[in-house]
């Protein structure tokens, strides 16, 4: 008798096979092989021990004190759109921060940009040029996002976060190379910001 | 009420938080990254929640929140290792899963060592799409893969988890 393989099996269990044909063929094989029944309930199984509680990270209490030092001198993002009460003010709809991302945002880095360009073209690092660049993406992105709701807007959040992680990659070679420099650490702020509004606000 | 604390600035709510979830942030990483140095992953991952932990709208979600958070991270310091890895032509990617990290024998212990040895894409595919729950669209976006790769990767991942299982048991049993 012919076996179907673990990867099909598995396939066939995700209700991933587009073959209709191939699906009945699987379909009616574990009904009547039992070595196939066990294998799937084997890969069921996988899934299900991936899921329970982890074992415990023996230097997890070591690590806090590592990790004490660091939050010591660490500050809270200081959010344009945060009040006094540790909250967000922005309390309208979930994808109400869009509105001023693509045009606040853009606006301002252009500003910033011009600034700098004027300054010292020879200084400005090409990296300030491509966040500037991924800006204007990461808003067309949102845009789109406009009434996508579950993994549409999911996706095109994520897609956004990362063109945003890269700007913020960029900015931190950039503040290396020249540290201190006000104008790359009020971009990189609002590079971070963006970000963690990102994170904060994907759905979920 | 720890979190509220915690965002409130309050460091030993803080640490109640990160002793309560770095377990599973640990694992995360551990299965994610393959690396040996897990552990600097992690402590960014809870440097990053502190900074943000304000923005919280809704302490009720912040379990989901934070594995946001957490996979974001990992996944970066995944591409910044990629392309250490070839700038430098050297790997520092073990891609296994260090012994310390799983303290329990048993099928535990078996199914940490046999998503170790998974080619990488694969396990971060299975990692993503079983632990986290991911859906295929949004794993290809994280790895930067379609969802059809994805989708061939997660199958390809349990049969060979299953092959490494059994591997496991019948070379114990001999």
């Amino acid at each position: 008798m012919k076996h179907p393989d673990d990867v099909l099996l598995s396939a066939w269990l995700e209700d991933d096979l587009d073959d209709a044909a191939q699906r009945a063929w699987i379909s009616d094989h574990v009904e009547v092989c039992i070595q196939c029944r066990d294998a799937v309930q084997e890969l069921t199984a996988l899934a299900r021990r991936a899921g329970e509680e982890p074992p415990e990270w023996p230097g997890k209490e070591a690590a806090w004190e590592l990790l004490r030092e660091r939050l010591g001198g660490a500050q809270p993002s200081t959010s344009p759109m945060r009040g006094g009460t540790g909250r967000p003010k922005y309390k309208g709809a979930r994808w109400g921060w869009r509105l001023w991302l693509p045009t606040g945002a853009a606006a301002s880095l252009a500003v910033i940009l011009a600034a700098l360009l004027m300054r010292s073209p020879a200084s400005v690092d090409p990296s300030v040029l491509a966040l500037l660049a991924e800006d204007a993406v990461v808003a067309r992105t949102l845009e789109s996002a406009t009434g996508s709701e579950g993994a549409a807007g999911s996706q095109a959040v994520w897609s956004a976060n990362r063109m945003i992680s890269q700007g913020v990659d960029d900015l931190e070679r950039a503040l290396r190379a020249r540290p201190g420099d006000p104008a790359l650490t009020m971009l990189l702020r609002r590079a971070v910001e963006h970000r963690a509004q990102l994170l904060t606000e994907m759905p979920r | 009420m720890d979190i509220e604390r915690a965002a409130a600035r309050d460091q030993a709510a803080f640490r109640r938080v990160y002793l309560a979830t770095a377990d599973r942030t640990h694992r995360l990483a551990r299965w994610l990254l393959g690396t040996s140095d897990v552990d600097d992953v992690v402590q960014e991952v809870y440097v990053r929640v502190w900074d943000r932990l304000p923005e919280l709208r809704e302490p009720a979600a912040f379990g989901g929140w934070l594995r946001q958070v957490a996979v974001s991270v990992i996944l970066r310091e995944r591409e910044r290792a990629a392309r250490r890895e070839s700038r430098d032509g050297g790997s520092r990617y073990l891609g296994g899963v260090p012994d310390s990290g799983a303290s329990q024998v048993g099928l535990r212990l078996d199914l940490e060592r046999a998503i170790a040895r998974l080619p990488a894409q694969a396990r971060q595919v299975f990692v993503l799409y079983h632990v986290e729950g991911r859906p295929h669209l949004e794993v290809g976006e994280l790895l930067g893969i379609s969802h059809h790769t994805s989708r061939s990767q997660l199958h390809r991942a349990r049969a060979l988890l299953k092959a490494y299982l059994k591997d496991g048991a019948s070379n114990e049993a001999s």
